[in-house]
């Protein structure tokens, strides 16, 4: 062997060939003597060198930049990369506290799921609970402690250390000067937080815990508080109520527990089960809830007040039926039916026929109450009335259950305003802030940066320099609930627990720790003597209070372990609640200053969005883009308006381009006024102008900043409470025109076989009624064979409440980028599940239907034929294949596909600038680059993975081994998925059900997606 | 000469002076390339490099950052891309029917256009060709769509429109190419004859050894009507074969089985108006009036106002069958195309290419240079908006309202548009400078009947045609 | 003289043929032979080699997961930590593990992003590694034999009648 050929790692790559003395000299000279061909290379050997070296030349080529691997130094234990870990844990998103299951790749968060286990939220998980894990990754995020600049509110970096002593001297001073320490949060769910915040305050006497929600129960609590003797939130059981009137209330969409109210919701909206709920909404906007509602009743909310207690009046002084003494009597006298409904302009009859309804399912009806639907002065009032109501019908204690209350709302606005006012006041030495925003979200009226001028020492705890951080003069920087521990009580007896899926990125505290370092100044008190972290109090905590309770046989770590595992410890649980007596007492004690709107004036509702909630994630670029799941705008707010008010203001909305383009109007209050575009919304009351709350932010970050106008300006603050809505506004045209980014082209069927729908009552006669799918034209062909599986799946129109958390869901499993308002507006949207929103009806009280819509996976697919290169074809198991890395963009099979789901990458959007938002990438998703089609693929890496997990066990696929991520994260479970080859899977049954069918079926494309009618429960056939 | 054209005893003009000599024609054909280029040309010329530099700006931006740049959108997948690629393979239509079909029929007027009218096939079919490539999503993998063995084990979709289309297209660039090159020959061999110096050695290598011999001219003659044959089929082929990119599909206003022969129809119409545009600036600028009559011009009108009508009619049967189809769908999308947010674009389609051509009808019109080149303008611009009527209307309102959006283009969108006639124009007028833009072989043909007919067959009968 | 000129073309077409195949030739052989050289000179010769260490004792993932990933540094340290502690590779290794820094190792076989491959199946069907990876125990320096692209792939599952499905690489 000739002494060039052995030594091969010489010419791998360009400067080693060049370095190669031998493989020059050979170059430089191509004929040898026959001498030195003797003991140098033979010529043979010169050419395969030469060869070679071109090859590698080429190799070389192909690999620049060369790649590196990086091993573990040490392998962790768990953990084998390319399999994900997952952790049970608890979405703290917002107070609901759903149980979520994290999946997590390489030691990386990568998509929440609903905890199946979990008794609250029962498996499913809400749209902004699956954002969540993307603000993990935010990288607006604080990287480290920062100290502020109160006059410009500038921050500057410093370090714990710091911040620590300079808290410390605070806190001490405020303390040995006995003046008053107040920390104010948001609602604690967690009980051992809550523990912890006991023995700090207790650190420093005639210190105060704070306890204020932007998004209020206060009234509601209160008037439970007045009706039955306690503050208290109750559970409300909508799976027990046959009849369901919401006043202002919207439990599908943001009132307090929104997953766990729309499953119970859902159990009583399955016609086939031969029993279906009715669902009334009484609301002045068009709210989620109303768009699943069988009878709307647009009401102002100055009206819903008189409106309830008109309904008692009915039932208990007109024609008495129901219990009610001397007090309640007197209190219902100046409500009678007509004159209310003359007031409210309700037809004649309306509030007889509600009270004869909740008559007739008494002891089995629910009357809900929006705590913040009614003005301020009358807040408490809508509900007192509402326990009334609910008592008299003999709800208490059956739909309504106060003897396991939820703990997921104890905000306090008259504590807050009354915090306001000590602050003004000079009382406050120090204020630490944790977890709320209230210089974002108290009414300006209030006057929450002048107050906070007053106070010697604010620190805030929070993950941002937000709008109050920068008031501050210190900022602690707090981890996100995916990097600490936690524990949660959202109803009595439901303890879950918060675990760290990954260490935390930065160098941040979570705000229990900073606590506990901040407790321990003063050097006595219960938290000097606790030396270790928030976790290990939380697990002595367990180990003392919750173990004993819970007698388990094992022993506590075990028993630690397996809470762990599982996520949830529900002891109790769903015992029989026993009726609490009504004080009628509460009635006479409402000094209601019924305040009768003029015609004229126009009220204004800042109602609660589904995507940005109080804008707590604003930065959350997944929800900005998220569209509203009625107006299906997105990445900003506006002035919602009745068709007939537009009318009145002279002002128009173009849907002529991707572009809504809406007339710009002024929103005036008196004390503050917004701009804003106008977007036209059937269903609204004629004297209502609707406004989002949770935009306009300006210190959340690059993505949040000054997208739309902060509804909160223009709310008011009286009677010691904060009041969004019956506010009076003037409103004005400007004459300035906005683009809106909206989704949605066109509102209506336009009578296409596209929704099909009967009453409840037609679906009992015949459960095809309203089915008008009449198979498609006869055809020369015959079907495809599918031997093996033969994935489908059905979307029930029925449970589907349009609440957006599939579509979040599919952006995080299925890495689909974010666009941006500009490009939303040039109609690049990117969704691979969309919900399409249609109405019916006339466009003063439309009727609603929210249809899912994304790849139907047809057998006769019109996209496939038409590829010029084979990348989108159908697989053996049905599905509807694209192939990226094959695709060249001719956009045909766009043009070609009658449902028009599938979306193109008009630019590079894989290239993601953020580091830290690569992370949320999923590994088993290939990322789409430039110039590529995509389109959902039914989750396809999760098909794998339960068919590689079934091949491990050696046992065939089960019916639920697959579940897809818009199925897994739906509340209502309207979407199921499965193999229809299966006659014992849930999808195959459902597919024969006579109330499915196939969109457009005429085509003849054969879907693998079946939907099911929609059944309204009312009487009069649709219209 | 005076426009009154000379007749013969049938009264049928004929097609040039008699009084012409065979050098006349050599002399008159080749001054263009001889004399250096006039003003108005340099200025055509860079106005059309100006454009196709843009043009080729635009492209490399578009590689670089995304087809995105466009006004394309969700659902609007294809808009001035593929509209200008219909428009350009239909201008190339005219050409091939000139050279080949009315040589067939023995069509002798066509002597003095086909070979402007193949040069505008070719060049127009090389622009069409831009636009499949530069509208796909990634440009650098088109070559895909070629079936070539490979190491993906990996073919074409041949049930795919697009994939017919690579090849009728290429197919029909290639015979175009040889038909219009074979017809050159003995041309350029009197080009190299006339010529001297380098030009004399390019000339050389383009006759490819020409010497007019007995055998050569038999050789010719096969070779041309071989081709001719060849290239007939494809005028319907071709035009065909792009029309299944819609009537394949499954698209309301798509889904059409009049397609193919309406849109052969638009096509030769289209060709022919711009046949006309170019020629009426020709005979001008480089004062081919004698050659090119305004009889030839005559009759390119009527075969206009025949296609126009043609077109008109097919306009009005799909109308009429979408209507009584009793489709939702499809009457949707044709009420849509008429009153819909496009039907600026439907009208300006109906107006320029059913109405304007029936001008034609009038012979003072027909001859009217004026109106025709007005006529002609007109009717390309109403085919480039048929093909944007027919693409946008039907694919931004199609089954789902949801979907339903509208189309707005960018600056990039126009940039494309124009940058195509830029390019298209600055071949054809670099190849009025280097080419014959006549055939003077062919045209000494029908001189020499020319002369016979008018009885001045000259003393030497057996004066060398090629001289 | 024409007639010679008219020879001017054939040039070209070979310059267009020879074009042609060097693209082709670069095309399927591109990265075969890719041999860098480590930074640690490890040789599967030896390891896999003379002393018989089964593939799977360090690259254990690859029966576990999609990918077969180069051992954690405590693997090699099971046994080095005695075995050959006075080479100095062994020396820089140690040196490394004990100041808890990962060898930076050069990847040699690499496939796009786009392709979903997983080692756990392949081994579960008891393909030998030597298929893709070529004869490792007799290299002392890792290099590419197989050219991994499509074609590779793809004859290999025809021949054992795996399946040819777009998505069993391409999610």
């Amino acid at each position: 062997m000739s002494h060039v050929t052995d030594r091969p790692k010489h010419w791998t790559t360009l400067p080693d060939l060049a370095g190669a003395p031998e493989v020059e000299a050979l170059r430089q000279r191509e004929f040898l003597t026959p001498s030195e061909e003797a003991e140098h290379p033979s010529r043979r050997d010169f050419l395969k060198l030469v060869g070679a070296g071109a090859a590698f030349l080429a190799a070389g080529c192909a690999r620049k930049p060369v790649e590196k691997i990086i091993p573990y130094v040490k392998a962790p234990e768990e953990s084998s990369p390319g399999n994900a870990v997952w952790y049970a844990s608890t979405c703290e998103e917002c107070p609901a506290a759903c149980g979520i299951l994290i999946k997590t790749r390489e030691g990386r968060p990568i998509k929440l799921e609903g905890n199946a286990d979990h008794p609250v939220s029962r498996g499913g998980l809400c749209a902004r609970g699956q954002a969540s894990l993307l603000n993990l990754y935010d990288p607006d995020r604080l990287r480290g402690p920062v100290t502020v600049d109160r006059a410009t509110g500038k921050s500057q970096a410093s370090t714990w250390g710091a911040v620590d002593k300079r808290a410390s001297v605070a806190l001490k001073g405020a303390r040995d000067r006995g003046a008053k320490v107040v920390l104010l949060t948001g609602t604690l769910v967690s009980p051992t937080t809550q523990a912890l915040v006991g023995q700090f305050l207790a650190e420093y006497p005639g210190s105060e815990h704070v306890v204020y929600d932007a998004v209020s129960t206060d009234a509601l609590a209160k008037a439970q508080e007045l009706s039955y003797g306690a503050r208290a939130v109750p559970r409300y059981r909508f799976e027990k109520a046959d009849v369901l009137v919401t006043l202002g209330a919207d439990p599908l969409g943001t009132f307090l527990s929104p997953v766990e109210f729309a499953r119970d919701f859902a159990k009583r909206r399955r016609p086939e089960l031969g029993a279906m709920s009715r669902v009334i909404a009484i609301e002045p906007i068009l709210s989620l809830t109303g768009t699943n509602s069988d009878q709307r009743i647009i009401a102002r909310p100055e009206h819903l007040f008189p409106i309830a207690m008109a309904v008692a009046h009915e039932l208990i002084v007109r024609s008495p039926r129901a219990p009610g003494d001397a007090a309640v009597v007197a209190a219902l006298q100046p409500y009678p039916a007509v004159t209310v409904e003359s007031e409210a302009g309700l037809d004649p009859g309306t509030i007889a026929a509600l009270a004869d309804e909740l008559w007739l399912a008494r002891g089995k009806s629910l009357v809900l109450a929006g705590p913040q639907a009614a003005p301020a002065s009358q807040a408490v009032a809508l509900q007192v009335a509402a326990n009334l109501l609910n008592s008299a019908l003999g709800n208490e204690g059956v739909t309504v259950d106060g003897t396991t209350p939820s703990l997921q709302a104890a905000g306090s606005d008259e504590a807050m305003l009354a915090l306001v006012e000590r602050m003004r006041a000079g009382e406050v030495a120090a204020l630490v802030v944790a977890g709320v925003n209230p210089a974002y979200t108290l009414p300006a009226a209030v006057g929450f940066a002048d107050a906070s001028k007053r106070v010697p020492f604010i620190a805030s705890l929070a993950d941002r320099v937000d709008e109050t951080g920068r008031l501050a003069d210190l900022v602690a920087p707090t981890t996100h609930y995916l990097e600490s521990w936690n524990d949660h009580e959202p109803r009595r007896g439901v303890l879950s627990l918060t675990q760290p899926a990954i260490a935390p990125l930065y160098d941040v505290r979570s705000m229990q720790d900073t606590m506990i370092s901040w407790g321990r100044f003063t050097g006595k008190g219960p938290l000097a003597a606790t030396a270790g972290t928030y976790h290990e109090y939380l697990r002595e905590r367990w180990r003392t209070q919750v173990y004993p309770a819970a007698d388990a046989a094992a022993p506590f770590d075990l028993f630690w372990e397996g809470s762990l595992r599982t996520g949830v410890l529900a002891s109790g649980g769903d015992g029989a609640a026993s009726p609490r007596a009504f004080r009628s007492a509460s009635l006479a004690s409402l000094s209601v200053t019924a305040k009768r709107p003029d015609e004229g004036s126009v009220s204004l509702v800042l109602y609660t969005p589904v995507s940005m909630y109080d804008g707590r994630s604003a930065n959350n670029a997944w929800l900005q883009e998220l569209p509203d799941p009625v107006s299906k705008v997105c990445w900003e707010n506006y002035a919602a308006v009745s068709p007939a008010t537009a009318k009145r203001l002279n002002v128009t909305q173009s849907v002529d381009s991707p572009a809504m383009h809406g007339d710009v109007i002024t929103v005036d209050v008196g004390h503050a006024r917004v701009d804003l575009p106008v977007v036209i919304q059937p269903g609204l009351h004629d004297h209502v102008v609707a406004v989002a709350i949770g935009y306009g932010r300006t210190a959340v970050g690059r993505v949040g900043d000054k997208i739309g106008q902060n509804g909160f300006a223009l709310a008011e603050a009286t009677g010691g409470r904060v009041g969004l809505t019956g506010i009076p506004a003037r409103l004005t045209k400007t004459g300035r025109r906005a683009p809106l980014a909206s989704v949605q082209g066109h509102q209506y069927t336009e009578h296409r076989p596209i929704i099909f729908e009967t009453t409840f009552s037609e679906y009992q006669r015949d459960p095809a009624a309203g089915n008008e799918s009449n198979g498609h034209l006869p055809t020369m062909w015959t079907r495809h064979k599918y031997p093996g599986h033969k994935w489908g799946m059905t979307i029930d129109l029925n449970s589907c409440i349009g609440c957006a958390a599939c579509m979040i869901a599919c952006q995080a499993e299925n890495n689909i980028p974010v666009v941006g308002k500009s490009l939303v507006l040039r109609g690049r949207e990117m969704a691979w599940i969309r919900i399409d929103r249609y109405y019916s009806g006339e466009p003063e009280a439309p009727e609603v239907v929210h249809q899912a819509m994304l790849c139907q996976h047809c057998e006769n697919a019109p996209c496939e034929t038409v590829c010029p290169v084979l990348a989108t074809v159908h697989s053996s198991e049905g599905l509807n294949i694209q192939v990226y890395n094959r695709c060249v963009g001719t956009r045909y099979c766009s043009n070609n596909c009658p449902y028009k789901v599938r979306r193109f990458n008009w630019f590079d959007y894989s290239d993601v600038k953020e580091k830290s938002l690569r992370l949320v990438l999923n590994p088993d998703v290939t990322v789409r680059t430039k110039g590529v089609m995509e389109k959902c693929t039914f989750c396809i890496q999760r098909i794998r993975d339960g068919k590689e997990r079934a091949k491990a066990l050696g046992v065939p696929v089960k019916d639920g081994d697959i579940v897809t991520a818009c199925q897994q994260s739906c509340p209502t479970e309207a979407i199921i998925f499965g193999d229809m080859n299966d006659p014992n899977s849930r999808v195959a049954a459902k597919r024969k059900d006579a109330r499915g069918y196939h969109v457009l079926e005429d085509l003849n494309t054969q879907p693998s997606i079946t939907y099911q009618t929609k059944v309204r429960n009312r009487e009069e056939a649709p219209a | 000469m005076n426009e009154t054209a000379i007749v013969n005893v049938t009264g049928e003009p004929l097609l040039i002076n008699p009084n012409k000599t065979f050098a006349d024609v050599n002399a008159e054909v080749s001054a263009p390339i001889e004399r250096k280029p006039g003003r108005l040309w340099w200025v055509f010329f860079s106005i059309s490099l100006l454009l196709t530099l843009q043009f080729a700006a635009e492209i490399t931006y578009q590689i670089i950052k995304g087809v995105g740049i466009w006004g394309l959108n969700h659902p609007v997948g294809w808009a001035v891309d593929i509209t200008s690629f219909v428009f350009w393979i239909g201008i190339g239509h005219a050409g091939t029917l000139i050279s080949a079909i009315l040589h067939l029929f023995r069509q002798r007027w066509r002597t003095a256009i086909n070979r402007s009218a193949e040069a505008m096939t070719i060049f127009a079919v090389m622009t069409a060709g831009l636009f499949p490539l530069i509208h796909t999503g990634r440009p650098w993998f088109a070559y895909w769509l070629i079936p070539y063995p490979n190491w993906r084990y990996l073919w074409v979709n041949f049930r795919s429109p697009l994939v017919w289309d690579v090849f009728a297209v290429s197919t029909y660039l290639t015979i175009s190419l040889c038909f219009w090159y074979t017809g050159l020959i003995p041309d350029f061999a009197s080009l190299r004859d006339r010529s001297s110096g380098w030009k004399r050695g390019i000339y050389a290598v383009l006759s490819m050894g020409w010497r007019g011999s007995e055998r050569h001219w038999q050789h010719y003659e096969r070779a041309y009507m071989m081709l001719a044959g060849l290239s007939t089929p494809l005028v319907l082929s071709v035009h065909s074969i792009v029309s299944f990119d819609f009537a394949t599909s499954i698209l309301p206003g798509w889904h059409t089985t009049i397609f193919p022969p309406y849109f052969v129809a638009g096509a030769i119409f289209s060709g022919f108006a711009m046949v006309v545009t170019l020629l009426v600036i020709l005979r001008k600028v480089f004062k081919m009036e004698e050659y090119i009559t305004l009889h030839h011009l005559e009759n390119m009108n009527k075969i206009i106002l025949v296609t126009g009508m043609m077109v008109g009619y097919a306009y009005a049967t799909e109308f009429f069958i979408a209507l009584y189809s009793g489709n939702p769908f499809e009457r949707f999308v044709f009420l849509n195309r008429a009153g819909g947010p496009f039907a600026w674009s439907y009208w300006i389609m109906v107006s320029c290419n059913v109405l304007v051509p029936q001008v034609f009808w009038f012979k003072r019109f027909r001859r009217s240079l004026v109106v025709m080149f007005i006529v002609s303008i007109l009717v390309n611009v109403g085919m480039w908006f048929e093909r944007f009527t027919i693409i946008v209307t039907s694919l931004h309102r199609d089954f789902l309202p949801p979907n339903w959006s509208y189309y707005k283009p960018t600056i990039f969108d126009f940039s494309v548009i124009v940058g195509s006639f830029g390019f298209f124009f600055m071949w054809f007028l670099l190849f009025c400078r280097f080419f014959p833009t006549i055939s003077m072989a062919e045209v000494k043909q029908v001189l020499w009947n020319a002369k016979k007919t008018a009885g001045k067959v000259p003393a030497s009968a057996t004066e060398k045609i090629h001289a | 003289m024409s007639d010679r000129s008219s020879k001017a073309v054939i040039p070209l077409l070979i310059f267009a043929f020879l074009g042609v195949g060097a693209w082709a030739f670069f095309d399927t052989f591109s990265n075969v032979g890719y041999a860098p050289k480590q930074p640690i000179p490890f040789s599967h010769k030896l390891h896999a080699g003379t002393r018989k260490i089964p593939c799977l004792y360090c690259h254990s993932n690859a029966e576990r997961a999609r990918h077969a990933t180069v051992p954690a540094m405590n693997v090699c340290m099971n046994c080095h930590l005695v075995a050959r502690t006075d080479r100095p590779a062994i020396q820089q290794i140690t040196a490394l593990y004990q100041a808890g820094k990962p060898v930076e190792w050069i990847r040699v076989h690499r496939l796009p992003d786009y392709v979903y491959f997983s080692h756990r199946w392949h081994v579960a069907k008891g393909i030998a590694c030597q298929t893709c990876h070529g004869q490792v125990q007799n290299m002392d320096v890792i290099q590419q034999v197989a050219s991994l692209k499509m074609g590779f792939c793809i004859s290999c599952h025809r021949q054992n009648g795996a399946s040819q499905e777009c998505n069993t690489c391409h999610m």
